[in-house]
């Protein structure tokens, strides 16, 4: 019951169009089984889990301005992509412990704060407005927007800023600090 | 020809392998075919845990994921040196600690050298006539308002010691003889700092003798101080 094709490339059904009352009526069964058939001819059934998204992408800021007092510099900036019905949870981890270091000179950071610059965060968190990142005794801090979300948080673009003083008796040199941010699936 | 298993056909599973268990139960001939259907449910099986590992290992991946930034800047090398030279000063009288000029210091290397040039080697000339000339018999700074960066050794002014060796080259913590060559270059090499030097302001004085036997006119002398950072 194959179709058959002409030289014009028009598609004939000689059999529909011509066949038996009978032969018709196996015509939507036919059809049925050309739709099921594919689906079914895979190695695997066509069921399971839709794919956690939970990605995280982040850039220091280079060339900060030290050479007077700065008040809300950014220091960092996070992308967050989220689908997990919990969630996300971040947290930030900052190697001198909110100080920026060359050598043994120490630039301190102060007003540390999370921002959110654009993007969609999920409907059921709470998206940082200037929130303040109080680091604990490790350099750590743990940012739990919320424990459930019902649509997706994309493009969620997060800032990291802090203060810090005029730099006009500080050694000269390169000062840096390093910030590790970990996502987690939100509890 | 696969064997797919939804919710009914779990329970076909289940009944399956029930009759399977239980001896006696039904004839050879479809225990032949059940023992079939069992390798078609067992081979979905072995299917089914390498689904389940792959995702969980696709959950386990997804649920933790670490990043590292780098934020920074530079302090630039602050490194400055201002100069103010005195005019006016009384040559027909005797000079001693009097001012010839002052110099304001500001580094934040981790150590600087400053060096100071006498282009008549330390004498006053008569700017009209070179033969006429007021010595200069001794060369000293005195710190004024300083702010020394840690581990800079404070300059403090030697006793006079006028008529004691000529120093060429030498260390400006003491008070000097200037060489009366031409040029006489003296530096201060001051040790590593840990912290910046901000506005450490010397000032420079001379001691002379009493110009009673020179002509009148301007007598001058040249400084050109260098302040050169270490990094």
């Amino acid at each position: 019951m194959a179709p058959s094709f002409s030289f014009s490339g028009v598609v004939h059904w000689p059999v529909m169009l011509s066949g038996s009352r009978q032969a018709k009526a196996k015509w939507p069964a036919f059809f049925a089984l050309l739709i099921v058939f594919p689906a079914f001819s895979r190695n695997a059934p066509n069921v399971g889990d839709f794919p956690v998204v939970n990605t995280l992408q982040s850039q220091g800021v280079f060339g900060l301005d030290f050479s007077s007092k700065t008040v809300g510099g950014q220091l960092a900036l996070f992308l967050i992509n989220s689908n997990h019905p919990n969630g996300f949870d971040l947290t930030f981890t900052f190697a001198n412990k909110g100080n920026f270091k060359n050598g043994t000179h120490v630039i301190p950071m102060t007003n540390i704060t999370l921002n959110r610059l654009s993007g969609t965060i999920g409907t059921g968190l709470t998206a940082p407005g200037n929130q303040a990142v109080t680091l604990d005794s490790d350099g750590a801090w743990f940012w739990d927007p919320g424990a459930s979300q019902s649509t997706e948080t994309v493009n969620l673009l997060l800032e990291l800023k802090c203060d810090w003083p005029d730099t006009w008796n500080y050694m000269a040199g390169f000062y840096s600090e390093s910030i590790t941010a970990t996502i987690s699936i939100g509890l | 020809m696969r064997t797919f298993i939804g919710r009914s056909g779990m329970n076909r599973k289940k009944k399956i392998l029930k009759t399977l268990k239980s001896p006696g139960s039904g004839s050879d001939e479809s225990k032949d075919s059940l023992t079939q259907t069992k390798e078609k449910i067992m081979s979905n099986k072995n299917w089914s845990m390498i689904r389940n590992a792959a995702l969980t290992f696709a959950l386990a991946a997804g649920v933790s994921q670490a990043t590292v930034s780098t934020c920074g800047g530079n302090v630039q090398i602050v490194n400055l040196l201002n100069a103010s030279a005195q005019a006016g000063l009384d040559l027909t009288s005797v000079g001693s600690g009097i001012e010839i000029a002052n110099f304001t210091v500001s580094n934040n290397t981790s150590q600087f050298t400053l060096a100071f040039s006498f282009a008549n080697g330390g004498v006053f000339i008569n700017t009209a006539h070179a033969a006429q000339t007021v010595p200069m018999t001794g060369v000293h700074l005195v710190p004024v308002n300083a702010t020394y960066g840690t581990g800079v050794a404070p300059v403090v002014p030697a006793t006079p010691a006028e008529g004691a060796s000529i120093i060429v080259g030498g260390d400006l913590t003491a008070r000097f003889v200037p060489a009366h060559a031409t040029p006489t270059v003296v530096t201060w090499t001051p040790a590593a700092q840990s912290t910046p030097t901000t506005g450490l302001i010397f000032s420079m004085q001379a001691d002379w003798a009493a110009a009673t036997t020179v002509l009148a006119g301007l007598y001058t002398e040249q400084i050109t101080a260098t302040l050169t950072a270490t990094l």
